[in-house]
């Protein structure tokens, strides 16, 4: 285990790795519903989540998908 | 050719070096299907007609409401209860004549999107809610239609542009078959500017891609987030997910 820099929402955070972008939802208590997440630029699909492990310096985009016109 | 009277009607368009004459006569020979005719649809729809799409379809089976009018910016008091696909197409006849503008007074569905689409050179996606917005990203995707997707909730408004079968690009369905979306307009609520931004972005991407066909410069795939209050703009590929029911 160690600890790792990354940056979520361009916000600078210390997380112990391995972490998976799943784990790291869990950890900030974040609603999971209507949640998008990019790593680095990238839009991580949801099934993904669990299996996607966060690498130090990694760039990690939360926001929530809209839908009306 | 362009007749004296289309150059001094489309000038400021026909400068741009991402129009110019063959880009606008492209656009002239164009069909845009734009379904939803909210704040979205009646906006873009605005500034296709004014740039001279040639054919151009209508597509809501709602009616013009009071609450419309703080973003619907097409709209005004007079076509309260009217069909939104025929108050526009009225209003959008005295912006430009010579586009040939087609309303159908109907809600897109399953069945129906397939007929719709059809003829289209490209889609846009002005609806407001997740299960059309699916279906109508489904039916481009197997009707091989460009699929331009402009969403806006609060003061965020989000869009995407989608060429099917384009290399590694993503698809609606990539993103959102394992989401639920719990905002709209209606339960969050949207600031009538907000709305419009997404509106003209769509309308943009549209023109440049109906100018140059596959010679534009048009970033597919690329989702874009953008928070009108922070004044921040993000950018994020959506790539093709494994577990898509749609485009894999
Ligand atoms: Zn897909």
């Amino acid at each position: 285990m160690t600890q790792i820099n990354i940056f979520v929402n361009d916000t600078p955070m210390s997380v112990i790795s391995p972490i998976s972008i799943a784990e790291l939802i869990a950890l900030n208590q974040l609603d999971d519903i209507g949640t998008a997440i990019a790593q680095n630029h990238t839009i991580v699909s949801r099934p993904d989540w669990s299996k996607t492990y966060l690498n130090s310096g990694d760039k990690v985009d939360v926001f929530t998908l809209v839908a009306g016109g | 050719m362009l007749s004296s009277s289309e150059i001094r009607r489309y000038s400021r368009q026909l400068m741009l070096p991402q129009i110019e004459e063959e880009g606008h006569e492209n656009i002239a020979k164009s069909h845009v299907v734009i379904i939803g005719l909210g704040g979205l649809g009646s906006l873009a729809a605005r500034f296709l007609v004014g740039a001279g799409v040639g054919n151009v379809t209508l597509v809501d089976g709602d009616i013009v409401n009071i609450s419309n009018l703080q973003r619907q910016v097409t709209y005004n008091e007079m076509h309260l209860g009217e069909l939104k696909a025929k108050a526009l197409l009225n209003e959008l006849r005295k912006v430009n004549p010579s586009v040939n503008i087609k309303g159908k007074c109907i809600y897109a569905d399953r069945d129906n999107l397939p007929c719709i689409i059809q003829s289209a050179h490209c889609v846009l996606d002005c609806t407001d809610t997740l299960a059309v917005r699916k279906l109508i990203n489904q039916a481009c995707f197997f009707a091989h239609k460009p699929l331009f997707i402009a969403a806006a909730s609060g003061c965020t408004w989000q869009a995407v542009n989608l060429l099917p079968n384009q290399s590694n690009a993503g698809c609606y369905a990539c993103l959102t078959n394992t989401i639920e979306v719990r905002e709209d307009c209606v339960t969050q609520g949207v600031l009538g500017p907000v709305v419009g931004m997404a509106a003209c972005h769509q309308a943009t991407q549209a023109l440049l891609f109906l100018a140059k066909g596959n010679n534009a410069d048009i970033k597919w795939g690329q989702y874009i987030h953008c928070d009108a209050a922070q004044s921040t703009i993000r950018a994020f590929a959506l790539t093709r997910s494994i577990h898509c029911k749609v485009c894999q």
